[in-house]
């Protein structure tokens, strides 16, 4: 039996509900989850990333499944500082230019500091469509929420906004200041216009800048995705020549691991180059068993 | 030189920094996971405009190597918004084996 709960209820004019949760029951179904209703963590707004794994079988037999959190791997903050570095640009230059996404959210630390503190230092002007990703509003510690353009935004679109303030609940009481009650809300409103045309004239296109940073990001994943391929392509004919038909896995050891710049004791990163290997219609399994690590660690494999 | 042209303006690859910054070094997971064709799943409460961005943004970011006429070939299929109703879509886009994202 699936729990379903009934979420949408909007006000008392309205009442819809959905079974779309019960997918949540079903992690047969998928491979990764990205719940954009709970945080990762009490202290990050941000979303959680789950993963199904074995849990046990059943009398039957059949395999159960477990969601669990998935967190990043040490290998990711190499490829994550190039993009960071690529962001940060963006955010310097942001006080001189415009951007496609707007209005932003900017957030003012006390003591002046427009940025929170915080070691990734990426919570810094994102449009509203994408605030929606923040599960809750944000809560760091000496920090608030203000909004530059509000007032403007309120003053063109007064119609639109009694309009969304009826279609949309009120947020959850909060411990936080006004202030960001208040961003949530026009989070909130903003979402509901980016959609509807008819609300108001069309968002500036983005400019050169951000038309660079967006093409440099892309850029990056792109050169990335190149690399890990060329070296799965310097990796499996390799194997393949040693008399191993495609259905044989070929075998892959922790040393081999880190030359795709990936982890060798990463879970995530055995099970990701052995994703890339099945789209190229190959078996492939990385040693991850004591000894090979053993051997690793010690320098001879 | 690149040209971009009014209807790439809205293109939904330039929310892409601000996604970065929201997901932070976990976009990365999101990236592996789509790159290998795995199934991902975005649950979400309505609206569900960010959670329907964050599927195109890791298509996009994702999209393999190129084939020879400089066309991806092999993308993650993006689904959109599903329900019970399309577990047989869902059967069938895994069976294709490329992979899919999908937001409920």
């Amino acid at each position: 039996m699936f729990v379903v709960p009934i979420f949408g209820v909007r006000s008392s004019d309205s009442l819809s509900g959905t079974t779309d949760a019960i997918f949540l029951e079903k992690p047969q179904l998928y491979d990764l989850v990205i719940d954009l209703t709970v945080p990762s963590s009490p202290r990050s707004n941000r979303p959680s990333l789950l993963v199904p794994r074995p849990y046990g079988t059943t009398n039957t037999g059949k395999p159960i499944n477990r969601l669990q959190y998935v967190r990043f791997t040490w290998s990711d903050v190499k490829l994550w500082a190039e993009l960071e570095r690529l962001i940060r640009e963006d955010e310097d230059d942001k006080h001189h230019h415009h951007h496609h996404c707007r209005p932003r959210l900017a957030v003012a630390a006390s003591g002046g500091v427009a940025r929170w503190i915080d070691p990734w230092r990426i919570y810094e002007d994102v449009c509203m469509v994408c605030a929606g990703m923040w599960t809750g509003t944000p809560s760091p510690k000496n920090a608030s929420l203000k909004l530059p353009e509000e007032e403007q935004m309120n003053g063109r679109r007064s119609g639109s906004a009694s309009i969304n303030s009826r279609k949309t609940p009120s947020p959850a009481p909060s411990t936080l200041g006004s202030s960001s009650n208040r961003a949530f809300n026009t989070t909130q409103m903003t979402r509901r216009l980016s959609v509807d045309p008819r609300l108001g004239p069309e968002l500036p296109p983005p400019s050169s800048k951000a038309i660079v940073t967006t093409l440099s990001l892309l850029s990056t994943f792109h050169n990335h995705t190149a690399f890990l391929l060329d070296r799965l392509n310097a990796v499996l004919p390799t194997n393949s020549s040693a008399g191993s038909s495609d259905q044989d896995p070929i075998f892959l050891t922790p040393k081999e691991v880190t030359t795709f710049d990936l982890g060798p004791m990463s879970d995530v990163d055995a099970r990701f180059i052995e994703w890339l290997a099945e789209c190229k219609g190959k078996k492939l399994k990385v040693r991850r068993g004591w000894r090979d690590m053993f051997m690793y660690l010690l320098g001879f494999t | 030189m690149v040209l971009i042209n009014n209807t790439q303006m809205d293109h939904p690859a330039f929310h892409l920094p601000h996604v970065l910054r929201i997901l932070g070094i976990s976009s990365l997971t999101i990236f592996k996971h789509a790159l290998g064709r795995r199934r991902v799943l975005i649950y979400t409460q309505p609206p569900v405009e960010p959670a329907c961005l964050l599927a195109q943004l890791a298509a996009v970011i994702s999209s393999g190597e190129e084939g020879d006429s400089g066309v991806v070939t092999n993308r993650i299929s993006v689904l959109g918004v599903v329900g019970l109703i399309d577990l047989q879509r869902i059967e069938r886009e895994t069976e294709s084996g490329r992979g899919w994202i999908a937001c409920s």
